[in-house]
């Protein structure tokens, strides 16, 4: 056969295969023909023809499917817009099918040809060719655009909330992603596709992320966030690149979150602040979510968790003092002068009822409210996450010592729940209130101030008897151990040895009684070892009248017979009494305090119409001022007038006379004459506390210094004062400025010198260093 | 013996080795003699060191970043301040420390004392002179940071 017969059976018989008439010819015959003209040296006329009559076909398929599926683009309708844009990508990928259905059985047909001829003659095989061909006549203006511009419509519509047919594109994309523009280059798709869906993306996310900030609020904003992030991930698995998802994520994170930020969580009436107050979890959850995705997210959201910590607890503090400025001033005797006087003396009344420990108490109750409710939102919402925890502790940190009155709040709170008598709340309800309340005695940086307080309390509660149980009492101490080391508890639990031994001696004391002339006043001992308990030293002390003073002989003669070498120093202010005594009416049982007894002593013979005055009473029993007037306003001013003042009234003062009120009536048989004494301590006892509290803070700067220097011999002032603060940290915050003075004070007294380059610091060998050793 | 004198006045104006060493040796001197007179010998030892040179700005073995401004350091118009500030708020008296360290310092400060370092070992006293000169107005105030 001739080379034009050969090569017109075969070319017709490829346009059988191009026009779906594969089924009647034989196979056989097809790759004779081709085996035959590459045989013959024909390979380049056969290659080129088969070329050619690809490319023709191609372009029949392109007319007769493709360019009539071409949108009108008149429609606005997204129906109408979807279907057109589907049936074209549609034509699109049948055309591919029918071409690569076509090329597979030339393929097969020409596969000498591949194997001969274009191998040496350099030339792609044929189906790759096919595929060069479907590139250049297929993927070219201005099919691609309608191709590009019908995808991105489809997306858009489907953007707006309409169904399309996923599978239309998705066979489409599929197609591009086999093309590529060189044989191992970037496919049609990476080349020319994928960057029009990611700038179309990129301006429908600037737009939408402004347009869902406008008209929705937060919570709102963010499922609707939610959902966008959800159905472009959708769409990318169903007909999108699986590559594609990462930059358009990265788009979606930018324009919906990363820029709407601080905006969203700060919405009024519906931002994280609003959300934490309703507790809408599931809204917290979904904010925590998403604004992990973006790296400017956790701290903004750090940020605004902290802040509405701060304004809750700023509320708290405010809702404390409010009232304590009112209640300072005395209704009425604001100018008399005496009254100012008295109350410079620190008997401010007003302060100190029971309004001031409600607030405090309030304050406690409120901040350990507060920390429940943020560690709900914390464990719930927030996944216990450990940014969150520390700007969570960060929050209370700082409002709880903006507040000077928190040590003191802290240690009444304790107060009240280890006193006999609440109401109401079990052993083991009381053990979980005084745990949260530890978490909160964390937060206080000045932990020293707490001590004072605690001790002070404590050592009330045990000698007045009001502890609920001993074992509430140790439980509390071996937390705060816990918390601060050994050193805190170890006075404390002094004071209970003292009250153990106490209860002890008295047992002996009695049997002892037994054995000699008992006093007419039975007498109750607690001895208590002076360093361990918050004594003042200069303890206001009296008088006593006989009747007294035989008792304390009679048990100083009895504990001196046991422990020699000991001094004993009576305490009367810390004391109370049981007294009956005779009415006109009838006798009551008094409880009244030490000092009130001996107030009362004095009367003991007098008539009703027998006076004494204030300055016989103070003459009398060298009470000083400021007790006898609380003792004699405990006895004549207050609920139970024991004794009539004159002239009457609220306020003692010297100029005041006092007698028995034999006319006193009462339904009780036992009455308790308590003393107006203050639970909240007044301004000026707070100064003073705050003055001892300095001073103690300076010998503890002083110690530490010392022991650092003598351990380390050399250091520079840096160093040093970063040491001090960092080893006194967990009893206060040091100031640098009162390290320097310590520092200075020590070069003064010669226990370091200043080294010549005049930034550090020599330790200076002493012989002995008496002072050093009590002070640790 | 009026040469010696003579010279030595010289020397201890010039000298800053000199001065120093009898500069540091006047307040065990002085001290007897009571507080008042350390103000007395700081009037005379001052002006003295600061005209010959003794007492000159000195900034080897500083390594303080100078850019011009607040240059040129000690005048006897600061020696007057530090007269008042110690006045007003000296009550406390002054130590050994601070009158050893007020030599270094006035060495070493600028006119207008913007490189003074207030958390460096600069004794109290003087950092509390440098916070008065500041508040009555006498030099800038710096920016917090």
């Amino acid at each position: 056969m001739s080379l034009d017969e050969t090569w017109t059976r075969l070319s017709t018989n490829i346009r059988e295969i191009h026009n779906q008439n594969a089924s009647n010819l034989s196979f056989e015959e097809n790759y004779r023909y081709a085996y035959n003209m590459v045989l013959y040296k024909n390979g380049a006329i056969l290659y080129k023809g088969v070329c050619q009559l690809v490319a023709e076909n191609i372009d029949r398929l392109a007319q007769s499917e493709i360019i009539p599926a071409f949108p009108s683009g008149s429609s606005k309708d997204p129906v109408q817009q979807s279907q057109e844009g589907e049936s074209l990508l549609r034509a699109v990928r049948r055309v591919w099918d029918d071409h690569t259905g076509n090329m597979s059985k030339l393929r097969d047909i020409l596969k000498y040809m591949d194997r001969v001829y274009t191998k040496a003659n350099d030339v792609p095989e044929i189906w790759d060719a096919g595929l060069d061909l479907f590139l250049k006549h297929i993927i070219r203006p201005p099919i691609q655009d309608h191709i590009t511009s019908a995808v991105l419509s489809l997306i858009q519509i489907e953007r707006d909330g309409y169904v399309i047919s996923r599978s239309a594109v998705k066979e489409c994309v599929d197609v591009l992603l086999q093309l590529s523009v060189d044989h191992d280059g970037k496919t049609v798709y990476k080349r020319d596709l994928e960057p029009a869906v990611l700038t179309a993306s990129e301006s429908f996310y600037s737009v939408e992320g402004k347009r869902l900030l406008e008209m929705c609020d937060a919570p709102e904003y963010l499922r609707r966030v939610e959902g966008r992030l959800d159905s472009e991930q959708a769409r990318t698995y169903h007909y999108l690149y699986s590559h594609t998802g990462v930059p358009l994520r990265k788009i979606l994170e930018r324009h919906l979150l990363t820029h709407n930020l601080s905006t969203v969580i700060s919405m009024p009436n519906s931002g994280l602040d609003v959300m934490v107050d309703l507790d809408k979890f599931d809204d917290l959850n979904r904010l925590y979510r998403l604004f992990i995705m973006v790296p400017s997210g956790m701290p903004t959201l750090r940020r605004s968790f902290k802040d509405s910590i701060l304004r809750r607890g700023r509320e708290i503090n405010l809702a404390s003092t409010s009232l304590d400025t009112g209640q300072d001033i005395d209704d009425g005797d604001l100018n008399d002068p005496e009254t100012t006087k008295g109350r410079d003396k620190g008997q401010g009344r007003g302060a100190t009822g029971p309004p001031a420990l409600a607030l405090a108490l309030k304050w406690v109750q409120n901040v350990l409210d507060l920390k429940d409710k943020f560690d709900c939102v914390w464990t719930q919402a927030f996944d216990s996450n450990r940014e969150l925890e520390s700007s969570l502790n960060e929050g209370f940190e700082d409002f709880i010592n903006l507040n000077e009155k928190a040590p003191e709040y802290i240690s009444l709170f304790i107060d009240e729940n280890l006193k006999k008598g609440l109401k109401g709340k079990t052993d083991m309800e009381v053990d979980a209130v005084l745990d949260k309340t530890i978490t909160v005695f964390r937060y206080i940086t000045e932990k020293d101030a707490f001590e004072r307080y605690y001790k002070n309390h404590l050592a009330k509660r045990l000698l007045l008897g009001r502890s609920v149980s001993d074992d509430a009492e140790r439980g509390m101490l071996a937390k705060l151990k816990v918390e601060c080391g050994y050193q805190f508890t170890q006075k404390l639990e002094g004071m209970f040895h003292d009250m153990k031994i106490s209860a002890d001696t008295m047992q002996a004391y009695r049997k002892y009684l037994e054995g000699v002339s008992a006093p007419e006043v039975e007498i109750s001992v607690t001895v208590m070892t002076s360093t361990f308990w918050p004594m003042s030293h200069s303890s206001a002390s009296c008088i006593f009248p006989e009747v007294l003073t035989r008792a304390c002989k009679s048990f100083e003669h009895f504990y001196f017979s046991r422990h020699s070498g000991r001094r004993l120093a009576w305490q009367p202010s810390l004391g109370n009494a049981d007294v009956r005594v005779q009415f006109k009416n009838r006798k009551h049982d008094l409880n009244v305090s030490t000092f009130a007894l001996v107030i009362l002593l004095l009367f003991e013979n007098l008539t009703g119409d027998e006076f004494l005055t204030y300055e016989e009473l103070k003459a009398a029993t060298s009470i000083p001022d400021t007790e006898l007037q609380r003792h004699l306003q405990s006895l004549a001013c207050a609920k139970f007038k024991i004794l009539k003042k004159h002239p009457p009234g609220r306020d003692v003062h010297p100029s005041d006379s006092f007698s028995f009120n034999n006319d006193f009536t009462c339904p009780m048989q036992k009455i308790k004459i308590s003393t107006v004494s203050a639970k909240v301590e007044t301004n000026m006892e707070r100064r003073e506390t705050h003055d001892r509290i300095e001073e103690e803070r300076h010998h503890q700067i002083e110690a530490c210094i010392v022991r650092i220097m003598k351990d380390r011999k050399h250091l520079t002032h840096n160093d040093l004062v970063n040491e001090v603060t960092r080893q006194l940290a967990s009893r206060f915050q040091p100031n640098p400025q009162n390290i320097k003075k310590r520092i200075e004070g020590l070069i003064d007294r010669e226990y370091l010198e200043r080294c010549e380059d005049r930034k550090s610091y020599n330790y200076l060998v002493r012989l002995h260093e008496p002072w050093i050793y009590h002070v640790l | 013996m009026k040469d010696t004198l003579t010279r030595l006045r010289a020397k201890l104006g010039s000298d800053s080795t000199y001065f120093h060493k009898v500069y540091d040796h006047t307040f065990t001197f002085a001290r007897t003699e009571g507080q008042r007179s350390l103000v007395a010998f700081w009037g005379l030892l001052l002006p003295t060191g600061l005209a010959g040179g003794a007492l000159k700005y000195d900034l080897t073995g500083e390594d303080v970043d100078m850019d011009g401004e607040g240059s040129s350091g000690w005048t006897d118009e600061h020696t007057q301040w530090w007269f008042q500030f110690l006045t007003e708020k000296g009550g406390k008296g002054v130590s050994k420390d601070t009158w050893m360290m007020l030599f270094d310092f006035i060495r070493t400060i600028d006119s207008k004392f913007l490189t003074h370092d207030v958390e460096a070992a600069w004794p109290s006293a003087i950092d509390d002179f440098v916070a008065w000169v500041r508040s009555v107005g006498n030099v800038p105030t710096p920016e917090a940071t």
